[in-house]
């Protein structure tokens, strides 16, 4: 087993290291907020169901235009560093939208919905291939893991701090602040462009005819999309102790899922993930009122969320990429975990009504299994060479250390 | 292969530990037998680290 002294050495400077974890986990728990606010939003103003379907539709889809949009930009056009700046300044503006503007009507509401979508997406690759450019592939596990528990706890506190005691006004105010911390964290820390090993970008198509991704892009689709599509019939019990406690646990697992992905390899972690994810959704299924087994699916749904988000949202797509711009990757990589939110806004309010929660449950299960089939072809993208020097090294230092004990 | 589930396993003991003691936090509750948290974690810690020796390995 390697020594403490080498699990916790990022391999980046703290600077390199305090930038990425700041543009990251700014962007993403600043977005999951803000959704929610729009959510709430769109929940208080009386719009008619179509309307609604209409607005999440013009949102989830300008994130995903945006994305593409974006991550074309910033590997072929502008800088990353320019991008990343006025995307920012963008978040900033667009937080300010309910300060200036009053949001109380369909129109408004479109607008606003797009401007949110568009400020996230456009800037959503090229923060996340700044982690993949400024860490090597062997400690990128453990770098993501602590991004994913830093926007955990992140959104879980800004969370808890602004949406019950605010208004709408002070809201957009604190999320405009945390936008501009984000921003002058990331002028002030000016850090390079790190495009000197990069050679090229590769087309969407070439990308998505890569075999080794699509081996593990179809488990994580499949995974969000069972997701999404089971969480509407989690009872009750589930859904409010899995908010609270769950999402604890999910941080700590994403520190855990990160360190043995860079240890094992990430397809061991993610199989692991999907082992326990078809265990619980068996045990749901045949036990579904049972308060066991809805506990259970708690840990292991929050445990696989952490591994997984370390993992699939924030190192997976790096490797993949490998000597090329890492952009368009995780703008495909990331859609899926995206555009979730919007399967389960569209099937929550009829999936109740079409299945019962057992079948579902039990449904789910074997679609985990057979999510499963693509990764066992899947080849490791964390290089052999690297678990095997670090074996070495860690077996010459096991050896100095009895050699000094024997004198 | 079959190893993965001391793997799976250790981590959902883990889970489960973790999610006894923060559950009971929450409830402004003093855990009523902390061995039996202690000895579920640990037993969870070293079915982790078999599985990790000797079974999840590329």
């Amino acid at each position: 087993m390697p020594n403490l002294g080498s699990l916790v050495d990022l391999g980046i400077t703290r600077a390199r290291f305090v930038t990425t974890l700041v543009i990251i986990a700014n962007a993403f728990t600043w977005y999951l907020v803000a959704f929610e606010i729009l959510a709430h939003m769109v929940d208080t103003i009386s719009i008619t169901t179509h309307e609604i379907t209409m607005i999440w539709t013009i949102h989830f889809g300008g994130v995903a235009c945006a994305a593409f949009v974006g991550a074309t930009l910033s590997s072929q056009l502008i800088n990353r560093n320019n991008l990343l700046s006025l995307w920012m300044s963008l978040g900033v503006v667009s937080s300010l939208v309910p300060l200036i503007v009053v949001v109380d009507c369909t129109v408004s509401l479109v607008v606003f919905s797009l401007l949110l979508g568009v400020t996230f997406g456009l800037g959503m690759p090229s923060c996340m291939g700044y982690l993949a450019d400024s860490t090597a592939i062997d400690k990128r596990g453990r770098v993501g893991g602590i991004i994913y528990f830093a926007i955990g706890i992140g959104t879980f506190l800004l969370w808890t701090i602004l949406i019950p005691f605010f208004r709408l006004e002070v809201q957009s105010l604190i999320l405009a602040i945390w936008r501009v911390f984000g921003l002058a964290t990331f002028l002030v820390l000016k850090p390079k462009n790190s495009y000197a090993k990069v050679t090229k970008s590769p087309s969407y198509v070439a990308i998505l005819r890569r075999k080794t991704l699509l081996f593990y892009l179809i488990p994580w689709i499949m995974f969000c999309l069972i997701n999404s599509l089971t969480r509407p019939i989690y009872p009750p019990d589930v859904v409010r102790t899995s908010m609270i406690i769950g999402s604890i646990i999910t941080g700590l697992f994403a520190l855990v899922g990160g360190l043995l992905s860079d240890l094992v390899g990430r397809k061991q972690v993610v199989i692991a993930g999907f082992v326990m994810l078809g265990i619980g959704y068996a045990i749901l299924g045949i036990f579904p009122e049972n308060s066991v087994s809805q506990y259970l699916f708690t840990v292991v749904d929050s445990i696989a969320w952490g591994m997984f988000g370390a993992v699939f949202l924030m190192t997976l797509w790096g490797d993949l990429a490998e000597d090329m711009m890492p952009e368009k990757y995780y703008a495909i990589g990331g859609l899926p975990y995206l555009l979730s939110g919007f399967l389960d806004i569209l099937i929550t309010p009829y999936i109740n009504m079409l299945v019962s929660p057992s079948t579902t449950f039990s449904f789910a299960s074997f679609f985990l299994f057979l999510a499963v089939l693509p990764l066992l072809l899947a080849p490791e993208t964390l290089p052999e060479k690297k678990i095997k020097e670090r074996e070495l090294r860690s077996y010459i230092e096991k050896a100095k250390k009895i050699k000094e004990k024997r004198g | 292969m079959p190893k993965i589930f001391l793997f799976v396993g250790g981590l959902i003991l883990i889970g489960f530990g973790l999610f006894w003691v923060i559950s009971l936090f929450f409830q402004r509750r003093c855990v009523e037998n902390p061995v039996d948290v202690a000895v579920l974690i640990a037993v969870g810690t070293v079915s982790l680290v078999i599985g990790l020796r000797e079974g999840v390995k590329p």
